[in-house]
């Protein structure tokens, strides 16, 4: 009843609350956004982490998955090029991420909806000012076509 | 017999010193006076410079204390007395009633809530009330109350008695008449902190006299969201103040009250405060009075710069307040002369914090009077040597760490904690014990039975996102049976309640909602471990730091709280139980770098018994230490302080020193590490110091051990260690004449590899003094008057270019201006590097001694002659040494064209100074070693913004590093004096020793595993392995090792045939957090 709803009341609802995940590594991008809380820096609540031992474990199914489930936008991030905790493991997470996004492109859907960020353990601000940027972006691209809920 | 150690005090140097011996195989008895262990750590709201919630980063390690069978905890306890027999320590300790049965008592505050009487909280400082029986503080360490005898109804009436009617479990006795037992130890460490002063000695403040007159640690218990006040800050009518001032050094750099000494912690913590306090009442205006800010040490000057200049979170003002005034509506007038303007001002303000000293905790003196210490001239425990014995008594066996000796940050007392764990084991001659492992229960059961735990953390998630209704929330998803929440989980409290659900409810998984667990893992993995479960059978939704803490709308908070938790619950009923097995340890030790704080490491694992390589990359030991002069305050040349400490590290036979060598490749992992070694150490010990081979050496160079005033050859000789001649292999062309002038033989230009096989590496390379550039900027180079203090120090040396007599260099010393802040803080380097305000004041000192007639200035922008070095900087001002303030938007201008001038604006005189200048000393701070980024990667082990390596944790794990195993030392980590090199030198040490002391160490766990079925050995892994960890099997298959996995996961991603997965992280532990995120998934399990 509450999807007839929200169906029936507009196709895009007034404020559009983006869904994102964000795959993070444990030693960089999850510590800043620990910081980023011990520094009681605020940023909007759209976007869950998901802890990773390590950039280089995001697998390709992993992205393409969280889109197909109806994500709005997906990030990787991972730590700085060249220090890697594993050495470069983000390496390897920006070739996947580049190579999702061809993938995305193929089948004409938006891969800005997928990003790769570099941050250290200290970049905080960085993490906050990410959350926001992505939350943005996502917002003007508006909910993905593949949103669940809004099947037909 | 069991090796033993007695570490009385139970703060945060204690406990540290306490963790490290027991893990090192000591038995470990920890006396503390109070009701629970904790220190004054517990009583902060939170840490500089990172703002970490205090007790939420102190809780593990007081959880960990307890649950260590290698320490014994008493509280409530003090030293009776002390003798020695045969080498040992008989003391008797004293234990007063705390008529509450530890082994009874359940911790469940019943009594506290049915005790009728209140009284003002010590613990709060005065501030809010508590009753005649309870808890220190709501996580205290044992978790049980204390009955304060004098404030209790039954003790003074002889009637109530309602604490004991209500306990159901009899834990009340009233008939406690306390104890003393008597116990013998190898050695005993002092770790009994210091206590703020009480500042009626300044009655000009009206401390206590004054309703809205606080000192700052009664400011951090207003601060606390588990204070008296819950976290407000209100003034004595309850009303929040709208203006506060803040005032430094109450107490400190004060000889009225006999401190002469400064506290090295009040201009933090009071940063600190006036930060916390904007929070909370955004709209207040805060005023900071200050003599000088003394953010020296990692990130405080930038915490500094951006409370003061970047958000302005307060008005500073140079100027210590002569007098306050209360006005009839209880605001208070301050009357202070503003140095910078030389005006007299008055300031209103509703309230006023006192930034209060620190001094010697009560009862210093009749306890160095029982153990037969000495005290210093400030009533602390006095070092054996302020630079090279900082954890040491005078009186073999006994130990000193934290504020005990001095006034101390956390990191330092931290340093000083671990590192006195080291410096007391090289006095046990005995056995070391270890508890066994506990243990990888298997998961006897399919049922997935969730438990979920929701954590208030006192009112740190409580305030914004509604824990209740989470709870609630929780009870409905997939699998779960059971929810609760807690205020604090990682209490030992909250903790066994988590235990006892585990138990109760058969619960096989279980979901902590709470704070992150890069920090709270392992103390909820063992409580679940305690219970009976697989300690992998646990995750946690991160409600805190990145929720509560970021989100300030609070139905967004609760729905994001609600989806990590649904998210965590989804992952944890697919987790499956792990186990970890048992690999030797390799019981060497390998540090890289020969300086001060290396060689301290070298010399406190050689005397424990260990085996140690010593890689240094000048042909010479001693890094920065033997070029110096004299080191204060011992007034002793650095080379005599050097030799002494090489030849401690190398009497023991352990030491196996490797010059001119440099680590070429570091392979393995904890416990066991393999390590390629290059050495160029080009001549061999049968050199017989003739000298031939510099006369035939074609290659002249500076010497960079006269830092560059002299000259050498490629191949030379310094009076230090080793006693031979030496090529410095940067500079020699390998031509060879050298070789054949040698009548021995003894030189071979090869390079040697060696391999070496060791348990755990320490990294003490050190740094180097001075930025080149930004010296540059002061004519350096270009006048021969101009020099660093490095080139000061050799000038000074009898040994050094100019046999000591400085004027041979200068021509005359008749006027001369030490630059502090040459190279640090205002340009490129935009960090304190802390020793320099020290050196720089030295110098000056010095030159003054020598040259009683001639100017000499100090220009200094803030003067941070930190902690007791105060004393140098008062000693060259009755010297008559002139001290000018500067301000970096004015930085003084050196000019040299027509003789050596200085042009400074006078910050406090307001005038211009023109100094024609003999001698323009540049106080140069430190900045990376060269190449440290390379031996960054090569031991995988991360720099900080930087350069300089980065910590594990920069208030309780100053010394580890997120590659376990390897820790670091001394100026690698960060610039610092000699002292505080050497005890981070024995800090290091004490965590290398807690790997070598043990025969073997647990591995696996998180790491991938291989499916044999599916793998078709295409190699894919084994090639990008970073760790070289897979390997082809008998099978004819990949398998992992692993002990050599680090659980990075790369492996996973790349295998064509999907045959790898890293355990703990499976994708069907992964994929569920997505589809429960996002779909409306129906999980069934």
């Amino acid at each position: 009843m509450e999807a007839d709803e929200a169906t029936s009341t507009s196709e895009v609802p007034e404020e559009f609350r983006p869904r994102i995940v964000a795959y993070c590594c444990n030693y960089c991008a999850y510590a800043a956004a620990d910081l980023a809380g011990s520094m009681r820096l605020s940023y909007p609540p759209d976007v869950k982490v998901i802890r990773l031992p390590c950039s280089g474990k995001v697998e390709i199914s992993y992205l393409l998955k969280a889109l197909e489930e109806g994500a709005d936008g997906v990030m990787v991030a991972g730590c700085m090029e060249g220090d890697c905790h594993f050495m470069e493991g983000n390496f390897r997470a920006k070739r996947k991420v580049r190579h999702a996004k061809r993938l995305l492109e193929e089948i004409g859907f938006d891969s800005q909806r997928l990003e790769m960020f570099n941050l250290s353990s200290a970049m905080a601000g960085r993490f906050a000012e990410i959350i926001l940027e992505m939350t943005e972006r996502i917002k003007k691209l508006g909910p993905t076509p593949l949103r669940k809920g809004v099947k037909d | 017999m069991i090796r033993s150690a007695l570490v009385i005090g139970g703060g945060i140097a204690g406990m540290q010193a306490a963790l490290n011996l027991a893990d090192q195989g000591v038995k470990v008895t920890m006396v503390e006076r109070e009701s629970s262990i904790g220190g004054i750590m517990p009583k902060l709201d939170k840490t500089f410079p990172t703002l970490d919630c205090s007790m939420c980063i102190l809780s593990p390690f007081m959880v960990d204390c307890s649950r260590n069978s290698n320490i014994e905890i008493m509280t409530l306890s003090e030293v009776d007395s002390v003798s020695r027999e045969n080498g040992r320590f008989k003391v008797n300790i004293h234990t007063k009633p705390r008529y509450v049965l530890l082994d009874k008592c359940t911790g469940c505050g019943t009594c506290v809530e049915k005790c009728p009487k209140k009284f003002p909280n010590e613990f709060d400082e005065g501030q809010g009330d508590r009753k005649a029986i309870h808890f220190l503080f709501p996580q205290s360490i044992p978790q049980a109350p204390a009955i304060e005898y004098e404030n209790c109804t039954y003790f003074r009436t002889g009637k109530c008695k309602l604490c004991e009617k209500f306990c159901e479990v009899g834990a009340i006795d009233f008939e406690d008449k306390g104890s003393t037992v008597e116990k013998e130890f190898d050695s005993i460490i002092i770790a009994t902190g210091g206590q703020i002063y009480e500042p009626d000695g300044r009655k000009e403040y009206g401390y206590g006299e004054y309703d809205n007159v606080i000192t700052s640690l009664q400011l951090e218990r207003l601060l606390s969201a588990s204070g008296p006040t819950m976290g407000e800050v209100t003034k004595k009518d309850g009303s929040h103040p709208k203006k506060v001032a803040f005032i430094n050094c109450v107490g400190s750099r004060d000889e009225k009250v006999g401190h002469d000494y400064c506290s090295r912690v009040c201009c933090m913590y009071g940063l600190k405060e006036a930060l916390l306090l904007k929070e909370h009442e955004p709209d207040a205006e805060i005023t900071i009075f200050y003599m000088d800010i003394r953010s020296a040490g990692k990130g405080y000057d930038e915490f500094y710069n951006k409370i003061r200049y970047e958000d302005k979170i307060a008005e500073f003002i140079r100027a210590r307040p002569a007098e306050i005034f209360e006005n009839p509506n209880k605001t208070l007038s301050l009357s202070y002369e503003d140095t910078q303007t030389a005006e007299i001002k008055d300031l209103e303000v509703d309230m006023v914090v006192l930034n209060v000293a620190i001094i010697p905790s009560d009862g210093t003196k009749e306890l160095a009077d029982k153990l037969g210490v000495g005290l210093n001239k400030y009533g602390f425990f006095e070092k054996s040597s302020f630079s090279l014995g900082p954890l040491d008594s005078s009186s073999p066996g006994i130990h000193i760490c934290g504020m005990a000796s001095r006034p101390l940050d956390i990191t330092d007392s931290t340093n000083q904690g671990i590192g006195a764990a080291s410096r007391a084991t090289t006095d046990l001659a005995s056995e070391r014990t270890f508890p066994p492992s506990a243990g990888y229960p298997e998961l006897e059961t399919d049922e997935k039975r969730i438990g979920v735990f929701v954590c208030h953390c006192g009112k740190n998630i409580a305030s914004v996102v509604d824990v209740k209704a989470l709870t609630e929330y929780a009870k409905k998803l997939p699998n779960v049976v059971y929810s609760e929440d807690n205020i604090f989980s990682c209490s030992e409290e909250g903790q066994r309640k988590i235990m006892e659900a585990v138990k109760r409810e058969g619960l096989t998984r279980v979901v902590v909602s709470a704070c992150s667990p890069r920090t709270h893992e392992p103390t909820f993995q063992a409580a679940i471990r305690s219970a009976g479960l697989n300690p992998f059978l646990l995750d946690m939704a991160n409600i805190r730091n990145h929720c509560s803490w970021v989100h300030k709308d609070k139905a967004e908070a609760l729905e994001k709280a609600e989806i990590l938790t649904r998210m965590a619950v989804a992952r944890v009923a697919n987790l499956d139980p792990l186990s970890k097995t048992s690999v030797g340890v390799t019981q060497v030790a390998c540090i890289v770098g020969g300086g001060v704080a290396g060689l301290t490491a070298a010399r406190d694992l050689t005397r424990n018994g260990y085996k140690v390589h010593l890689v240094e990359k000048k042909p010479y030991l001693g890094g920065r230490l033997p070029k110096l002069a004299s080191v204060y305050p011992e007034e002793t040349s650095g080379s005599e302080l050097i030799m002494n400490l090489i030849e401690s590290a190398d009497e023991t036979g352990n030491l196996t020193v490797y010059p001119a060598s440099e680590i070429a490749e570091v392979e393995g992992f904890v416990g066991n590490f393999e390590v390629t070694i290059e050495s160029r150490d080009y001549v061999d010990y049968s050199c017989d110091d003739c000298g031939k081979c510099v006369d035939v050496c074609p290659v002249e160079v500076d010497d960079d051990f006269n830092e560059g005033l002299t000259k050498r050859k490629a191949i030379f000789k310094q009076n230090t260690f080793p006693d031979k001649y030496y090529i410095d292999p940067e500079t020699c062309t390998l031509c060879g004449e050298c070789v054949k002038a040698c009548p021995e033989r003894a030189i071979n230009l090869e390079t040697q590899t060696s391999n070496v096989s060791c348990g755990t590496l320490v990294v003490a390379t050190g740094f180097d003094a001075g930025d080149p550039e930004e010296l540059l900027k002061h004519g350096f180079g270009s006048h021969k008057g101009i020099v660093t203090i490095s080139q000061v120090e050799r000038l000074l040396h009898e040994e050094g270019p100019t046999g000591g007599d400085i004027k041979k260099h200068v021509g005359k010393v008749e006027n001369v201006a030490v630059l502090l802040c040459a190279d640090m803080r205002w340009g490129k380097n935009d960090y304190c590097s802390r020793y320099c305000c020290l050196t720089g004041t030295k110098t000056a000192r010095t030159l003054k001694e020598r040259f009683p007639d001639a100017n000499i200035f100090v220009l200094y922008e803030n003067l941070r002659t930190i902690g007791i070095h105060e004393d140098l900087y008062k000693e060259a001002q009755s010297m008559g040494v002139l001290f000018v303030k500067y301000s970096f938007d004015e930085m003084p201008k050196v000019s040299y064209t027509n003789g050596l001038k200085l042009n400074v604006k006078d910050q406090l005189l307001g005038v211009e100074l023109d100094l024609p200048l003999d001698l323009l000393v540049l106080a140069e701070g430190g900045v990376p070693v060269e190449g440290s980024h390379e031996l960054s990667k090569k031991l995988r082990v991360p720099c900080s913004g930087g350069g300089f390596f980065q910590e594990a944790h920069v208030k309780l794990a100053p010394v580890d590093t997120s590659n376990e195993g390897i820790y670091i030392a001394g100026g690698v980590q960060y610039p610092k004096d000699v002292a505080d090199s050497v005890a981070q030198g024995s800090a290091a040490a004490a965590r290398a020793l807690t790997i070598i002391t043990k025969e073997a160490l647990e591995v696996g766990g998180i790491v991938s595993f291989i499916n044999p079925e599916l793998c078709a050995a295409c190699l894919t892994c084994i090639r990008l392995c970073p760790y070289g960890a897979i390997a082809i099997n008998e099978d004819g298959v990949a398998e992992t090792n692993i002990a050599k996995c680090r659980g990075c996961g790369i492996c996973t991603t790349e295998c064509p045939a999907k045959a790898i997965e890293l355990r703990h992280f499976e994708d069907d532990q992964i994929i569920p957090m997505v589809e429960q995120y996002l779909g409306e998934v129906t999980n069934g399990g």
